[in-house]
């Protein structure tokens, strides 16, 4: 399992649209992920339980990777959130 | 039945039931060996949920754009997100649950669980859910329709209440005419009745219960009478009406081409209310003089972020386009907690309609604000355009905006942007502080814009969207006539045009008074146009101005109302 932590910096967290295309982002790697936000984790290929998370700017969340492509996975993500503008 | 008439016409037509939840589901349990079937029913409505939503973000993305239709794409994520189809098969093959009543209460569940969250624009996403799963139910149940509010054959649509985005939605070739139990003269849902051309009756208590889907109604917009299961007799008359409405909106159509002047030759301009860039090519072709409304909300409502200068300009130029050389008046965002954009995060008020809203928001948000200011400057290079502000109160806002304007203005000339003429800078008044300071606010501005809409609710302190005290909402209530008189002196006085863009200027019974007392311009929803030429190419401006005197000595609503008759049934012998 990998495990990284990010910010979430774009002011509107993950929102419908930003969320969206997060999940949209994990479900190109086979290895399950998770989300972690404090006490709450949730997967991440699942866009309503993201946004039940409630994941929003400021927050720090630890992106765990766990199978084949985890590493890659990892990498990708955290880039991803932190392209992250609108 | 009768209930208030909402958007003018008549219809005559079979009836449409449309509820938004259905509840009939229920908790209804299935044998054990009924689950696998059950599991393939949910999977096959889900697959045609989607394909559904599919078609309506294409439909989006040709009518709006791409990031328009990018919504329909995350409601795509969340009907086939896999957290759900595993707690809805669970449902099934657990609780021994029927689809339906899985989905129901999946929904339902995910839903309840946003609405306790505690950012709002979390919480917005509930009505999403909930969108979502309502078509995910009807999917189902084998209701097969592609959408909702699509017909195969013309209706009257009966509902407890339509939101703005199944108004939105509805394919208005197929309704006739639409009836619901709740909102009022001004909801939504009337005011996109009346820009479709739709007749609609709202308010009327009880009528979900009294019809049954297909049974004939027969509706008057006009007078907000609704017939259900009518007699043969009545059917036939109102059959001979509808054509003799017809003969006359023919009549009016060849009229609707010519300038809107008096007979004795006073010119009042009638311009079209316009929502969408769109809605100008069918506005000029409605007979609009020129755009005296353009509600530039429709940028704001489907995007999580503020429209870019470019998108706004675009959005802008395509509608002086389609007017030529007319004027334009662009109203600047004009929203509040009530009508709520994704991309502001709002307060909960206690009152909306008296809280965070109009210019109050804007001045808060000065990127926002800055953003539609320049776009509009920049839509100034090719196009007559002039810019108003709602919801101002006093002089010190006026001169605000007005700095606030300069300073885009010198920022877009050191950039070296090519500008044209200076927009004309008008407000809208429509608050009673704005009628009583109408005498400086004129030395202010370059013009004025009454919006009754406000202007009533505020005046007589009813609010619009209340059913119950929905009678007592009158524009011809002799204070909204007498501000309105107040408000023309002040701007005549300081050598200013004023112009009405509320929903009375666009009525027929009510724009004798409106020119006698003066107005310059009116502007409506463009469908009334044809008509509104009609009566003021009727009318003296002599016999209009006697007319607003009397009414400014009215003592009562239904004084003004009896002189407004009185000189309509002259008319009818001149």
């Amino acid at each position: 399992m990998t495990v990284r932590e990010v910010r979430i910096t774009n002011p509107m967290g993950f929102h419908a649209r930003p969320g969206n295309r997060f999940v949209k982002e994990a479900k190109k790697f086979s290895c399950a992920i998770t989300i972690r936000k404090g006490d709450l984790e949730v997967n991440a290929k699942s866009l309503l339980s993201l946004l039940k998370a409630g994941i929003s700017q400021d927050d720090l969340i630890q992106i765990s990777c766990s199978g084949p492509d985890e590493d890659n996975a990892v990498e990708e993500l955290v880039a991803f959130v932190r392209t992250l503008t609108e | 039945m009768k209930g208030i008439p909402a958007s003018p016409g008549l219809a005559v037509g079979p009836a449409c039931l449309y509820r938004r939840r259905d509840p009939g589901y229920g908790s209804s349990h299935i044998p054990q060996e009924r689950v696998e079937t059950e599991i393939g029913r949910f999977r096959g409505g889900r697959a045609r949920a989607g394909e559904q939503l599919e078609t309506l973000r294409q439909r989006t993305a040709e009518r709006l754009g791409e990031a328009k239709a990018e919504i329909f794409e995350s409601h795509i994520e969340i009907l086939n997100d896999e957290e759900m189809g595993d707690a809805v098969e669970q449902a099934i093959r657990v609780d021994l649950l029927t689809a339906e009543a899985a989905c129901t209460r999946v929904i339902a569940r995910n839903a309840e669980e946003l609405d306790a969250m505690e950012k709002q624009y979390f919480r917005e996403r509930a009505a999403d859910i909930r969108d979502i799963g309502a078509r995910l139910c009807a999917c189902v149940a084998g209701g097969g329709s592609s959408d909702p509010l699509a017909f195969p054959s013309p209706v009257v649509l009966v509902a407890e209440d339509l939101s703005p985005s199944e108004t939105a939605g509805m394919d208005a070739e197929m309704i006739l005419g639409i009836v619901t139990e709740r909102g009022g003269p001004t909801s939504h849902v009337a005011i996109m009745a009346k820009s479709l051309g739709i007749p609609a009756v709202v308010s009327v208590g009880g009528i979900v219960a009294s019809v049954a889907e297909g049974d004939m109604i027969v509706l008057d917009g006009d007078t907000g009478e609704i017939d259900i299961r009518p007699s043969r007799a009545s059917v036939a008359a109102a059959g001979r009406s509808l054509a003799a409405l017809r003969e006359r909106a023919a009549r009016q159509d060849t009229q609707k081409d010519l300038p809107a002047m008096t007979r004795d030759g006073k010119r009042v301009p009638v311009f079209a209310n316009i929502g969408a860039p769109d809605e100008a090519v069918k506005a000029r072709e409605l007979g609009a003089e020129g755009i005296g409304l353009f509600r530039t909300e429709f940028l704001f409502m489907s995007c999580e972020n503020i429209p870019g200068v470019e998108e706004q300009r675009i959005a802008y130029s395509r509608a002086a386009a389609a007017m030529g050389e007319a004027e334009m008046i662009v109203r600047t965002l004009d929203v509040g907690g009530d009508k709520p954009i994704p991309s502001v995060s709002f307060p909960d008020e206690e009152n909306p309609f008296l809280g965070w809203r109009g210019i109050r928001m804007c001045f808060d948000l000065p990127d926002l604000f800055e953003t539609q200011l320049e776009a509009l400057y920049r839509a100034t290079a090719d196009a007559h355009v002039s810019v108003m502000f709602p919801m101002v109160n006093s002089v010190e806002e006026t001169r605000e905006l007005k700095s606030i304007m300069l300073r885009v203005r010198q920022r877009l000339e050191a950039a070296g942007v090519s500008l044209g003429k200076e927009p004309a800078l008008g407000i809208m008044i429509e608050t009673p502080a704005a009628v009583l300071m109408a005498p400086e606010l004129a030395r202010e501005v370059d013009f004025f814009s009454i919006g009754t809409n406000d202007l009533t609710q505020y005046m007589l302190a009813v609010d619009r969207g209340n059913a119950r005290i929905a009678t007592l909402y009158d524009p011809l209530h002799p204070a909204v006539v007498r501000a309105i008189a107040e408000t023309i002196s002040a701007a005549h006085g300081a050598g200013k045009p004023v112009c009405m863009c509320g929903e009375l200027a666009g009525d027929t019974f009510a724009i004798p008074l409106l020119v006698g007392l003066g107005l310059d311009t009116l502007s409506m929803a463009a469908p009334l146009i044809p008509a509104a030429k009609e009566t003021i190419r009727s009318i003296s401006s002599t016999e209009a101005q006697q007319l607003a005197s009397a009414a400014l000595g009215a003592a009562t609503t239904g004084e003004v109302r009896r002189l407004l008759e009185q000189f309509r049934a002259g008319g009818r012998d001149r």
